[in-house]
């Protein structure tokens, strides 16, 4: 199904999709929550596209993710997907009404024919218009003028289909390169993430989306037990600020990696995308969520050097 | 004092609704005859290319949409009543034409076409059954006569094809038509009277495949086919509707077997459609009343 996510971004069509990861379906617990999704929609549909990818950390993110994530795929053209997971879709916790904010600028980027109709350009309108940002001018149907075709099929400037010509590489390189141009000017806009907590601090925490108010909790209670702790957590995914982390995690004394999947899913892509191989691993598997007491009695196992690999058991409450 | 000038609008020629680039259907393809027919019905009806959309899926019809000067998706392989539905709900005011092939429509996408006929879509679903998968080359399709050689069937095939008129009579459709490409005149009135008609209307059009379907070929249906209109058929009369659809033999009737104007089309029933223009020109956002009123109803 993830074959229509390559089609918006194809025909250049702004569409946000959510995706609660669960252990399922299909996959053992899909009433459970897991953050088992990661590599699902970083490769979700066929070819290469561009496409923005963020993972909300606590339940206020995600009302307030929607409409900025809105604003880049309507802004760039493409789609873009919100990484929520079980334990915020179903989880509940009080919040201060004023964090809610209903009047948020709606930005629909540059479309003829929502606000008025621009001069007609008949038979002359170039929907994908090759430019240095890679973002061309977009038309709704039904507009007077600016009668054109969006297709799957790679296309030249005016829409017409080229995958048929025997065919036209040096138009479907540029095309494609116009496309995938377009997330170069998607990260500047984003906000780096940023190191919580002391820079010389004996562990540092990584983790991504949800796992945010746990692993702060658990620094607490790791500070209480003298053990000083930071965390990074990472919201925006693709396009990752790759260099921001690096020269946060470089200067980190121990590097430990968060998270509710069995392969390290995020581990294995901050690998991917920067090289940097963490020190130590605390994954959670079992369809709950972390608990506090997890993440501190695996910081200590890994510092105590016992395992670079702490798998909590969850404790069954009747 | 200034005076309004109402503008006049430009009549609409066939010749006007050419699209960008030329067929590459093979030529004797039936395919060109639907693309003829439904730029006369345009014409005909007075539209402009602007009002129109045309939504396509994969295959040799499904290029459809760029042969055509009008608005036009060619979206995903059996999608293309899904995304059509969307684009409905979002901009009411368009004349939505699906077109397609068999493979595309009865095929991959059956569920599709099935719940925008329950939900009486307000389309126009134009499929070019050819009965085989002609653009991969020639396979059996969900329409391919049992018994057929095709590639992917070489000792025949052992399955019963579908049906598609009385399972769309039988699933909520409220216009359901038979055309031939033998027979333009009428499939242009069918066309026109499909997207007349407010709600789903499909029009399954015999366009034989002159390179993969030696069987179901031109002359064959010039032979069998027969008007429904010089049947004596009844378009309102369900069971007599269900029961010429379920003709296949020396005689195979073409023509409208059902037609249900009574039924309201599926934004009709959406009462945030009901008045403020189509969806898709609205401005966006919560009014701060409304967002307030959520607030006090969770607090």
């Amino acid at each position: 199904m993830s074959e229509a996510l390559g089609a918006a971004a194809m025909m250049e069509i702004p569409v946000v999709c959510i995706n609660v990861q669960r252990a399922g379906p299909a996959t053992g617990v899909p009433t459970k929550t897991e953050q088992g999704d990661l590599w699902q929609v970083l490769g979700a549909g066929q070819g290469d596209y561009p496409r923005i990818i963020v993972a909300p950390t606590n339940i206020v993110d995600c009302f307030t993710l929607v409409p900025t994530l809105f604003n880049l795929v309507d802004k760039f053209q493409c789609p873009g997907i919100i990484l929520s997971d079980l334990l915020l879709s179903e989880g509940r916790s009080s919040i201060d009404p004023d964090e809610l904010d209903f009047s948020v600028p709606i930005d629909r980027g540059d479309v003829i024919g929502l606000n008025g109709d621009g001069p007609p350009v008949n038979g002359g309108f170039k929907r994908y218009l090759v430019t240095d940002s890679g973002i061309s001018p977009r038309a709704l149907p039904g507009t007077p003028g600016y009668v054109h075709v969006v297709a799957t099929d790679e296309h030249d400037e005016d829409g017409v289909l080229i995958s048929d010509e025997f065919t036209d590489p040096h138009k479907r390189q540029a095309i494609h390169e116009k496309r995938m141009r377009k997330m170069d000017g998607v990260l500047p806009l984003l906000p780096a993430p940023e190191l919580h907590g002391a820079t010389d601090a004996q562990v540092t925490l990584v983790g991504w989306g949800s796992t945010e108010g746990v692993i702060r909790e658990a620094m607490q209670q790791l500070a209480g037990a003298g053990i000083v702790a930071s965390n990074l957590q990472v919201r925006w995914l693709v396009p990752l600020h790759a260099d921001a982390i690096v020269s946060i995690l470089s200067t980190c004394r121990k590097v430990v990696i968060v998270e509710n999947n069995y392969s390290g899913q995020f581990a294995r892509y901050l690998r991917s995308e920067t090289g940097i191989a963490a020190d130590g691993h605390i994954r959670k598997y079992d369809g709950e969520p972390f608990m506090p007491h997890h993440i501190v009695d695996g910081v200590k196992a890994i510092l105590a050097g016992s395992t670079k690999l702490y798998v909590p058991v969850h404790e069954i409450q009747v | 004092m200034a005076t309004v000038v109402q503008a006049e609008r430009v009549k609409v020629t066939v010749k006007d609704l050419k699209g960008k680039v030329d067929p590459d259907w093979c030529p004797g393809c039936g395919d060109f005859g639907v693309l003829a027919a439904l730029k006369q019905a345009i014409a005909e009806l007075g539209l402009q290319p602007h009002e129109v959309l045309t939504v396509s899926g994969i295959g040799c019809s499904s290029n459809l949409p760029g042969y055509l000067n009008t608005y036009g998706m060619h979206t995903l392989h059996g999608r293309a009543v899904a995304v059509a539905t969307g684009a409905q709900l979002a901009n009411h005011h368009l004349k939505i034409v699906v077109t397609g092939g068999d493979g595309d429509g009865y095929g991959i996408g059956g569920n599709h076409f099935v719940h925008a006929m329950r939900r009486n879509v307000d389309l126009t679903y134009i499929v070019m059954n050819n009965q085989v998968y002609g653009l991969t080359t020639g396979q059996l399709s969900p329409t391919s006569i049992k018994g057929m050689n095709t590639k992917s069937t070489p000792f025949g095939s052992v399955e019963n094809p579908i049906n598609p008129i009385p399972l769309a009579i039988a699933a909520g459709a409220t216009y359901v038509a038979r055309g031939f490409t033998g027979q333009q005149k009428q499939l242009v009135e069918l066309i026109k009277g499909g997207m007349q008609h407010r709600g789903f209307a499909l029009i399954d059009t015999f366009s034989p495949c002159v390179t993969y379907n030696h069987d179901n070929t031109h002359e064959f249906f010039k032979q069998r086919t027969r008007k429904l209109e010089e049947m004596g058929h009844d378009p309102t009369d369900f069971h007599d509707a269900m029961e010429k659809g379920c003709l296949w033999g020396e005689v195979i009737p073409i023509g409208l077997f059902w037609r249900y104007p009574d039924l309201p089309a599926l934004d009709q029933l959406e009462p945030v459609l009901g008045e403020g223009g189509p969806l898709a020109h609205r401005p966006l956002g919560v009014a701060p009343d409304i967002a307030q009123a959520l607030v006090n109803e969770l607090m």
